[in-house]
């Protein structure tokens, strides 16, 4: 991973050597390249009148992807998109829907001698958008359902252009209420609440011909609920929970443990995370560099850099290369082998426990390649486009029980079309 | 010196490179005739965007933040 973040500074590096000036030919956009950002081709006067049919623009994209882990975690989500815009109005709609088909027979169900599952997750987007002019307003909702669980969604995004549109502000704010229950036990008889407050305020610049950049900030305010009700803990007695290695098998936590407990995280948790993008057009590519730092009052603190090359292969043809390093520290309570005095009063059982892996120290990496054929008509390319994309995604956990690393694989497949 | 640390000590460099980019941005004027190239595809944030790459990066690190849209949550992990 070292040498992986060295690498990234040396992509980083080559984005500043390598010969930035574009080739006349080489913007293939139809609709779609344009139709974002301020350029002289937008302030040309329609050539029809605003509203009519001809001025809107839709976009339908399916995409069908395949996961699976070391972890025996399989997942198949096929999802669909649309999106309806006039630009000429500044009308925008869209809206998405997926399911996610999951099979697990992870390691942590494994440990609480629960068998294989299958489950599904529906996931279903709608939002709208307005900008008739420098400022403009986005409204948008979702769920998410499973069995035991279902998230709700609301929000909306205020966009502005400043400085002749050099200087793009945008203010978000969301909220979401979580429901989480048990499979075939109604919320009614059983369930836990979270509520989520997501704020962002975010600046997109422009800084030359050929670069853009932007900076987000995010603040995430979660009141509620967070354990997971199938989750166990198992406590070790404490001369023993210093013995217990890292990636210790099931067998060997099962055989040492005293006792199992329930979950329990604190109440309320802060997150904060800051990410700048960089995007850099050179000659016949593109170079895209992301940076997102995180903390937050649970004490774990993670850097995510992601970096994609982008080649024009030809006016058709793109392929790029994607990396993508994570690095995280554990929450402050995270411990791999909690200890507790059974039988103490007052109970010496630790208030704060958890056994979610993700909130334990890790490091994870992305390597992935992927590639657009625009396949549309010589005159609009870009009417249909395939896109197959695969990435290999490795997770080595420092401090957790039962495994050590977990190599994942991801394959998506899409269809883009515009009319 | 453990992986996080290395990891999290490249991320101040990165943050650096990048921020050494918006101080050089307010330097430039770039008028909107100039702008075509910024326009090309591979350079919006939902070229390439996956849904599902999303999804498992959401659940598989523990930060959130930083992604584009208004999404639910789920019980994934």
């Amino acid at each position: 991973m070292q040498l992986s973040v060295t690498t990234l500074l040396m992509f980083a590096g080559l984005a500043v050597m390598l010969p930035r000036e574009a080739r006349a030919d080489e913007n293939p956009h139809g609709h779609d390249g344009a139709a974002g950002l301020p350029t002289a081709e937008k302030q040309v006067a329609p050539a029809t009148s605003p509203g009519s049919p001809s001025d809107t623009v839709v976009k339908v994209k399916g995409e069908f992807s395949a996961y699976s882990d070391t972890d025996s975690v399989n997942v198949f989500t096929p999802a669909v998109e649309g999106t309806i815009t006039n630009p000429l109005t500044g009308w925008t709609a869209s809206g998405s829907y997926l399911v996610d088909i999951v099979s697990a027979a992870s390691v942590d169900i494994v440990s609480t001698a629960s068998g294989h599952w299958v489950e599904t997750r529906n996931a279903a987007t709608l939002s709208g958008s307005y900008k008739p002019g420098n400022v403009g307003v986005t409204a948008a909702g979702s769920v998410s359902r499973e069995p035991d669980y279902v998230s709700w969604t609301g929000g909306g995004i205020v966009n502005l252009e400043l400085a002749d549109k050099t200087a793009n502000p945008s203010f978000g704010y969301s909220y979401s209420h979580d429901t989480a229950g048990r499979k075939s036990t109604p919320f009614s008889v059983f369930s836990e609440k979270l509520a989520r407050h997501s704020m962002n305020a975010s600046l997109e610049l422009i800084v030359d011909p050929l670069t853009l950049v932007s900076f987000s900030l995010d603040a995430i305010l979660e009141r509620g609920d967070q354990e997971k009700p199938y989750r166990f803990i198992p406590l070790f007695a404490p001369d023993i929970a210093p013995t217990i290695a890292r990636g210790a098998s099931v067998d060997t936590v099962v055989r040492a443990a005293q006792s199992h407990t329930v979950e329990h995280t604190p109440g309320s948790r802060n997150r904060v995370a800051v990410s700048a993008r960089v995007a850099q057009r050179l000659s016949g590519s593109t170079l895209v560099l992301t940076e997102r730092v995180y903390v937050d009052d649970w004490g774990l603190k993670a850097s995510t850099t992601d970096l994609r090359f982008v080649v024009d292969a030809s006016r058709r043809v793109f392929m790029w290369a994607h990396l993508r390093g994570h690095f995280q520290t554990g929450v402050s309570f995270w411990r791999r082998a909690y200890s507790a005095v059974l039988g103490e009063a007052p109970s010496s059982v630790p208030t704060w426990r958890t056994g979610d892996r993700e909130m334990s120290p890790l490091s994870a990496g992305t390597f992935g390649v992927g590639t657009r054929w625009n396949v549309g008509p010589s005159a609009r390319a870009t009417a249909w486009s395939l896109v197959a994309q695969a990435d290999l995604l490795t997770t080595v956990f420092s401090d957790a029980l039962y495994i050590e690393s977990r190599q994942g694989y991801l394959g998506v497949l899409q269809v883009e079309a515009e009319f | 010196m453990s992986l996080v640390r290395v990891g999290l000590r490249g991320a101040l460099c990165i943050g650096a490179l990048l921020s050494l980019c918006a101080v050089a941005s307010g330097c430039t004027t770039v008028a909107a005739y100039e702008r075509g190239r910024l326009a090309h595809p591979t350079m919006s944030p939902s070229d390439a965007s996956s849904v599902a790459r999303e999804h498992v990066y959401a659940i598989q690190e523990g930060a959130m933040g930083g992604t584009l849209g208004v999404a639910s949550g789920c019980g994934c992990n």
